[in-house]
């Protein structure tokens, strides 16, 4: 295993178990990982095979039942609460199905919002620098409920993108737009990441949007093996 | 499906629905709006019962003709000759004596039975009326001179023997006399008691029962032959115990339980509001299990109705625990014993809970009839709609209407509501605006500030139920405090130490200057004030329906008679505002007296005292300052006016320590005069007071009890848009720390603000009451300045507290990937 300073995602042996009346359920087990900086990856498979689970232990959300992962070479199990929300805020962001957008704040208010928790003095500035960035300069004062669902995932895009993250997780981004929003949301989505050369992580069941990344991973029976291009 | 299995399910339902905090909310709510409302209406309506004393039994006849000088005889004939039984009474207030013991009692003196309702004595006894030498007394005379039936007793220059106990009697007078504990002595002895006499305060009445027909004519026959200061009483006329302080009392504790019950109302109809949307999937799956809309109107009616019932049961029985408690509170000031309320009364508080739930319910579940099966398909459950108010504003009407249906007006009840309703809109309104404001000066130097601002923006509509409602709540509970305490403590420690604490009335002309001669051997000042009893008959020489206008006429002092006197010179108390004091043919008016009359320097008024003419002229306008306990008058006659008439006497002087022994030896050396102590009377009404102030403060805890139930809803209602928030902000890179920092300082601005808010609200408020109503110098209170805004502050923390806790990492990213 080849591990250098530019892998961003060392994950080894990772495995996780739930408990249930039944006895013990392995969701996966074995899972070793290694992701370099400006890589995007897919990971896909069918529905309920652990694929959301696995994102939130690879962004650090959530912890494995054993095995070991480095974000950064940083192990956040070994950090407290306020640094692991610290190391969030710097070096990890979300783009969500489901956008996620605070309903009573505008455009712009949503985008601030990763730059007031990190106490960035330009937050204001810079949150509408990447809302026209994605095309929503003339929209900033509108509230999620007055913008379209492409429009909403933008926000969301530019709010990701804003901190200037290390690793950007996206879990099936397209997944509430129809197809034609969809292929200009990703396209966007692709285009910021390169220029930003942020590792994306990408969680779909769209095979041809997989296609799209550096590289394919399946996660299917509790093993993720490599789909060769 | 049958009807059976619905009721079946629905039981189901509303037990397993007790899982929900919303559904708690509900009945605690809706338990706690019963409780209030019948607490208030069975209360009230026994204490009405008691004062109003309504039905003949109560008022001794079908209809009573009273004054305060002897009755004409005449109609005591015309009663005779219409075949009406007539019983005659004369009731006065006198001092009590017995050994070292001196008790302020109400004498009533009976020629004859009541012609309708009768005297329960504890022990039951052969003749309807005490014989010569006995006294029957009420429980309170026993008590409070701490004597056994049997003992001996001294009215007035006569004794006797307390015979047996009133259980309960008709005809116990009205006003302030009515109050005082009650003896019935036989009306021979009246005379012997020398009680009687010129000055004396008497209420003379004829008690009249009979024919429906004779009573009415009877009445025609009175009314356009009623001599001056006749009333006329009967079943019909509500006149007498309405306005006594306790009705008002009654009335006033009403209203405080109709904040109560809108606070409860308006967290009834947020939890149904979340309840229904919390069911409406379930309702979307029992239609596609083939339920239809009014299957499932009826089910969920159903739970509503189950819920109704176990509130009332429980509601209804602690109110009636309450209730026992309140009585025991108010036992030694209320006439017993207490009349049971009316059976509706008992009803008034679940019907009011019923309407609140039908009212603000109907228009709740006719939402989830729309609940749509198509959304079990979709990923994301579509939200019900809330558009559309109207059948809330028709619910909200129903609802006035029906609580001015309860608090028996109409006007006072949209008033009420109208001013809550402006004065709760402002403060939400400028609660919201402050909380804005503030945090944007608190973003420039906190780092939370910003997102504190983005969870205030996202807060507002909260903050506009929040704010007013813990504001009004500490408010109302400070305000009726403060005053009530005030009214007392500081009235009291502003009276000067040698304020006259004694009032001695009745003295007769050949008493007067031994009783002068005994004040100066225990160094009492004093100064004796002849009293003559007359009403105003003539201005200028003309009727004074010729000289005034209906409006004067109406005045009070016209309808009774006013007690005058005569002095040589000023009173020292009083102040001379115009004119000159004229030691001969001229009287003295006091200030508003005289601009309520239209009367000025100058004119002639005419007093008819005990059928002589008394005229004099104006010569001089008083001020008076009537709270200083000294004997104060409308008029003051020069003595040369006055002197063929014949005066009692009277008096006011400081005892102080001496208290007992001059008291003594006054009543003992002269026992037909009568010696008030004003401390007795502060006493009672202190008392009163404070029993109020109790009971209110009851009130009022119950009203704090509706206001944190809403409170926790207002909170709870947004606790997933809160859990969802943080757990937003703690993928954004927030710690658990920093969104726990962040809800402590949102309670801390929103509870901080509304104590201050309060606060202000109630420094606004008490300023007039301590002016207008009080007469006391407004002051500042700035222990709570500091109190309340703590309070409000730890209100809503400990609520939050209990309401939510900090999700950890993986809960929060759950709580995003599952919506």
């Amino acid at each position: 295993m080849t591990v250098n300073m530019d892998t961003v995602i060392n994950a080894q042996d990772l495995a996780k178990r739930f408990s249930t009346q039944a006895g013990q359920v392995e969701l996966f087990q074995n899972i070793n990982l290694q992701i370099q900086r400006g890589e995007s990856v897919a990971i896909i498979g069918p529905s309920g095979t652990g694929k959301s689970t696995l994102l939130s232990i690879l962004a650090g959300l959530d912890h494995p039942s054993s095995g070991k992962i480095l974000l950064n070479n940083t192990d956040l199990s070994e950090l407290d609460d306020k640094h692991q929300a610290e190391f969030r805020n710097q070096h990890i962001s979300f783009v969500f199905q489901a956008f996620h957008l605070l309903p009573d704040l505008t455009a712009l208010e949503n985008v601030m919002l990763p730059l007031q928790i990190r106490n960035h003095s330009e937050a204001r500035q810079e949150a509408k620098e990447w809302l026209e960035r994605v095309g929503l300069g003339p929209r900033i004062g509108h509230k999620p409920a007055e913008l379209s669902g492409g429009e909403q995932q933008r926000v969301a895009i530019a709010r990701s993108f804003a901190t200037n993250p290390t690793l950007l997780f996206a879990d099936e981004p397209t997944g509430n737009l129809d197809e034609q929003t969809g292929n200009q949301i990703i396209e966007q989505l692709f285009n910021i990441n390169k220029d930003q050369n942020t590792t994306l992580i990408l969680i779909t069941h769209d095979p041809s949007l997989a296609k799209r990344c550096d590289r394919s991973l399946r996660l299917h029976n509790g093993q993720l093996t490599e789909i060769e291009a | 499906m049958t009807h059976s299995p619905i009721f079946k399910l629905a039981a189901q339902q509303g037990l397993s629905n007790l899982k929900l905090s919303e559904w708690r909310a509900l009945i605690i709510a809706l338990m706690l709006a019963i409780m209030v409302a019948s607490l208030m209406a069975v209360l009230g309506d026994r204490i009405e019962r008691t004062l109003m004393r309504q039905g003949s039994a109560i008022l001794g006849g079908d209809l009573v003709l009273s004054n305060s000088r002897p009755l004409s005889v005449n109609a005591a004939e015309l009663a005779t000759r219409f075949d009406l039984k007539v019983n005659e009474v004369t009731q006065l207030a006198t001092m009590a004596n017995s050994d070292e013991n001196f008790l302020l009692v109400t004498i009533r003196a009976l020629s004859a039975p009541y012609p309708r309702g009768n005297i329960a004595l504890e022990q039951p006894y052969a003749l309807p009326l005490p014989k010569p030498g006995e006294a029957w007394a009420e429980a309170g005379v026993f008590e409070r001179m701490n004597l056994q039936v049997g003992d001996r007793l001294t009215l007035g220059n006569t004794a006797f023997v307390l015979s047996h106990k009133i259980e309960s009697a008709p005809d116990r007078g009205r006003g302030f006399i009515s109050f005082n504990p009650q003896l019935i002595i036989n009306a021979n002895e009246l005379q012997n008691t020398g009680l009687i006499g010129p000055g004396a305060r008497m209420q003379y009445r004829q008690l009249y029962a009979g024919s429906e027909e004779a009573i009415k004519r009877l009445e025609q026959q009175l009314q356009t032959n009623t001599a001056t200061g006749e009333r006329i009483t009967t079943l019909r006329s509500d006149e007498g115990q309405q306005n006594s302080a306790l009705t008002k009392a009654s009335s006033y504790l009403r209203l405080g339980a109709l904040f109560s019950i809108f606070i409860a109302a308006m967290t009834i109809f947020l939890s149904l509001r979340r309840f229904t949307q919390s069911q409406n999937k379930r309702a979307a799956l029992l239609k596609t299990l083939g339920m239809n809309n009014q299957q499932l109107l009826r089910l969920y009616l159903l739970q509503l109705a189950y819920a109704w019932c176990f509130c009332t049961l429980s509601g209804v029985l602690l109110a009636l625990a309450l209730e026992q408690g309140g009585l025991a509170l108010l036992s030694g000031l209320i006439p017993q014993p207490v009349p049971e309320a009316s059976l509706g009364a008992y009803f008034s508080g679940p019907l009011l809970g019923l309407a609140i739930l039908v009212c603000l319910g109907l228009p709740t579940l006719f939402r989830l009839q729309r609940s749509n099966p198509m959304q079990l398909l979709q990923a994301r459950p579509a939200k019900l709609t809330w558009g559309g108010n109207l059948p809330y504003i028709l619910a909200f009407l129903c609802l006035l209407l029906l609580t001015s249906w309860y608090l028996n007006s109409l006007l006072l009840t949209l008033s009420l509501s109208v001013i809550l309703l402006i004065i709760g809109s402002t403060l939400g309104v400028l609660g919201a605006h402050i909380a804005r404001f503030l945090c944007q000066r608190f973003a420039s130097i906190h780092p939370l500030g910003n997102l504190l601002m983005s969870r205030v923006n996202q807060q507002q509509r909260w903050y506009r139920i929040q704010i007013p409602v813990i504001c009004l709540l500490f408010s109302l509970l400070s305000i009726n405090t403060i005053a009530l305490n005030d009214l007392l403590n500081r009235w009291q420690a502003q009276l000067p130490t040698d304020t006259p604490d004694h009032f001695l009335i009745n003295i007769q002309d050949w008493e007067k200057d031994d009783v002068e001669t005994l004040l100066e051997k225990h160094q009492v000042d004093d100064h004796l004030w002849p009293i003559y009893r007359g009403r105003l008959v003539k201005v200028n020489d003309l009727p004074l329906a010729d000289t005034m206008t209906p409006e004067q006429l109406a005045q009070p002092s016209l309808r009774r008679e006013l007690n005058l006197t005569s002095s040589i010179s000023m009173p020292s108390h009083n102040k001379l505002l115009s004119g000159n004091w004229a030691t001969e043919n001229s009287v003295s008016i006091e200030q508003e007296e005289a601009e309520e009359l239209g009367l000025e320097l100058g004119d002639k008024v005419s007093f008819d005292v005990g059928g002589q003419e008394v005229s004099a002229k104006i010569t001089s306008i008083r001020a008076v300052k009537w709270d200083t306990f000294q004997p104060n008058f409308y008029f003051i006659f020069s003595p040369d006016t006055v002197k063929d008439l014949t005066a009692s006497y009277m008096t006011s002087f400081h005892l102080g320590a001496n208290s007992a022994e001059v008291g003594r030896e006054l009543i003992q050396q002269f026992p037909t005069i009568t010696l008030i102590d004003v401390r007795q009377i502060l006493d009672q009404l202190q008392q009163l007071l404070s029993k109020l102030s109790l009971l209110s403060g009851l009130l009022m805890l119950l009203t704090t009890a509706s206001g944190v139930i809403l409170l926790y809803v207002t909170l709870t209602q947004e606790l997933e848009q809160r859990k969802y928030e943080n757990a937003l902000l703690q993928t954004l890179g927030a710690s658990k720390r920093q969104c726990m920092q962040l809800d402590r300082l949102e309670m801390a601005l929103v509870g901080g603000l509304s104590g201050l808010l309060a606060v202000l609200i109630i420094e606004l408020s008490l300023w007039p009451i301590h002016k207008l109503l009080i007469n006391l110098e407004p002051s500042l209170h700035p222990e709570l300045w500091i109190t309340l805004p703590l309070t409000g502050f730890g209100l809503f923390f400990l609520i939050s507290l209990v309401s939510h806790r900090q999700q950890s990492m993986p809960q929060s990213y759950n709580t995003l990937t599952s919506r």
